[in-house]
């Protein structure tokens, strides 16, 4: 091959934008975080309830389940039930998983360390997660199932109910960094963290996320006592691997989304490099919704409605409205 | 589903076959996912089994609802001939490659109501099954016990001995416990006698 060739494939693997798609936040930390976290869940759940979880595979306390996992899921066979849409059966599971990376590529992992800068990070964020019950709908109406069909519903409902209240809330974020900008966001932050400026739309960011990424409390579409397994039910083999997958990649991209906005994203002190803060305050926030998926039980959807509109976006607009009273009246409490 | 054997060809290929085959059945052993079919009282011990103190997922197994996502299905109890239409329908639902426990006396031979006109007299006349747990009912320790035979069953699964695991392996259980593999039939009923 010519010199020419091999100067421009040293120069692309060189290249930051092929760190950040290989290494952070691409493919490896997007496996590392899936193996890792589905582990770790199943290890501190069977503590929660005085179990010892997986434990004799890869002889260190279980360490090698999940891998032991998505191996057996590659090697196991998958059939269409005979009644489904066989294209939207097979292609909905690669973009339920391929999807919710685009929300990664908005989060700065350091001042710039952005896959894809820009002026309206937050908004590309919540655009992706708008994308997820659309999905969802696909997945169950494919199945033509009826457990695949009600699930795919109740993701709408949830969704509805959460999607508001979460982009009130990050409204009172917007207003006191003045921007749309990620960046910018974290930035403003150097002084005091937003969840201490504003703790109640901390709070109800916080609950509309669980809804929004479907974890336990608001496990709802996928409630497996009432609907089989919810909208996931007619998959087997890998292509639920892949379904489980984009889950937790949707759970990667909400916790970050949290820390970059009230957590101080990647800030902190200097001892340690920016990214890593960044992952610290992540793994503290997913300890926390795993011990909270071992604590509570599951609400019903109709609860669920009326936490969301009766609560949820109220508390919301108040913040809002304190949040533009502060900035009014008192600028010395935002620093001037 | 099971990989092809190789029947001719370099024996390299043989070996790399051999190498996938002892991938592929080590991480079907360590992930059985498990769903149960009760019809009866044992349904309390495979509880049991599932919850702290006796934990089963320690060897990787994970409840999951679905049967679609399920590898080792668990026939508790009494099947009656009305409900051994379900036990089948239920185990074609399960996708390969997929295994299957037989719990308690009544789901081997019918037990107790073994003289009734309805009930079906061994499970395994209506679907194949890898291990038979006898006891009424049998105590986790025995279902755990089933579930290390049926894992070493795994292991050997279409897997020409000799490449990789050693010869002397198929007998590594039993000389460990002490006791005759459950696994056919055979077996199952000399213990019977």
């Amino acid at each position: 091959m010519s010199p020419d060739l091999w100067s421009l494939i040293w120069d692309i693997l060189q290249s930051k934008l092929f760190l950040e798609l290989v290494f952070i936040p691409g493919i490896a930390f997007i496996a590392l975080f899936t193996v890792i976290v589905v582990w770790a869940e199943r290890k501190i759940l069977a503590r929660v309830m005085m179990r010892y979880g997986p434990l004799h595979v890869g002889k260190v306390a279980g360490i090698l389940q999940t891998i032991a996992d998505t191996l057996k899921l590659l090697f196991k066979e998958f059939i269409p039930p005979r009644r489904a849409h066989k294209a939207a059966y097979y292609l909905t599971p690669v973009f339920v998983a391929s999807v919710p990376t685009l929300a990664l590529t908005a989060i700065p992992f350091s001042k710039d360390w952005v896959v894809f800068p820009s002026d309206l990070g937050l908004l590309i964020a919540f655009a992706v997660f708008a994308l997820s019950p659309l999905l969802a709908m696909i997945t169950g109406w494919a199945c033509n199932n009826r457990y695949t069909v009600i699930g795919s519903l109740r993701v709408i409902f949830q969704d509805v109910a959460a999607e508001i209240p979460l982009l009130l809330s990050a409204l009172g974020v917007v207003m006191l960094s003045g921007s749309f900008n990620l960046v910018n966001i974290v930035e403003s932050q150097r002084r005091l963290w937003f969840a201490f400026l504003q703790p109640l739309g901390a709070l109800v960011f916080f609950i509309a996320l669980i809804g929004e990424i479907e974890r336990v409390p608001f496990d709802i579409p996928t409630a497996e006592q009432e609907l089989v397994f919810g909208w996931k039910t007619e998959y087997g083999g890998i292509l639920f691997g892949l379904l489980m997958f984009g889950e937790y990649i949707t759970f990667a991209a909400g916790t970050l989304l949290f820390v970059t906005l009230y957590l101080g994203g990647y800030l902190g002190p200097s001892f340690l490099p920016p990214m890593a803060w960044i992952l610290i305050k992540m793994g503290i926030l997913v300890f926390l919704l795993i011990l909270i998926r071992g604590a509570y039980p599951r609400l019903r959807i109709d609860q669920l409605l009326s936490i969301g509109w009766k609560w949820l976006i109220p508390l919301a607009i108040l913040n809002v409205l304190v949040t533009m009273d502060l900035i009014y009246f008192y600028p010395w409490i935002l620093g001037g | 589903m099971s990989l092809r054997k190789v029947k001719r060809g370099p024996k390299v290929i043989k070996t790399l076959n051999n190498l996938i085959q002892y991938v592929a059945n080590w991480a079907r052993l360590s992930s059985l996912w498990s769903v149960h079919f009760e019809t009866g009282c044992c349904c309390v011990e495979f509880m049991a089994v599932s919850c702290s103190r006796y934990d089963w997922e320690r060897f990787g197994t994970l409840p999951i609802s679905s049967p679609r996502q399920n590898d080792l299905l668990v026939i508790e109890g009494i099947v009656s001939k009305k409900m051994a239409k379900r036990v089948k329908h239920m185990y074609d639902q399960l996708y390969d490659p997929k295994y299957v426990i037989a719990l308690g006396n009544c789901s081997i031979t019918g037990a107790l109501f073994k003289e009734s006109y309805s009930i079906v007299k061994g499970i395994d006349k209506v679907i194949p099954v890898d291990v038979f747990v006898p006891g009424c009912p049998p105590r986790p320790e025995a279902q755990i016990h089933a579930l290390r035979m049926l894992q070493e069953k795994i292991r050997k699964e279409n897997l020409e001995s000799g490449a990789i695991v050693p010869k002397n392996n198929s007998e590594s259980l039993e000389e460990k416990t002490g006791q005759k593999s459950t696994h056919s039939n055979k077996n199952k009923k000399s213990q019977e006698k």
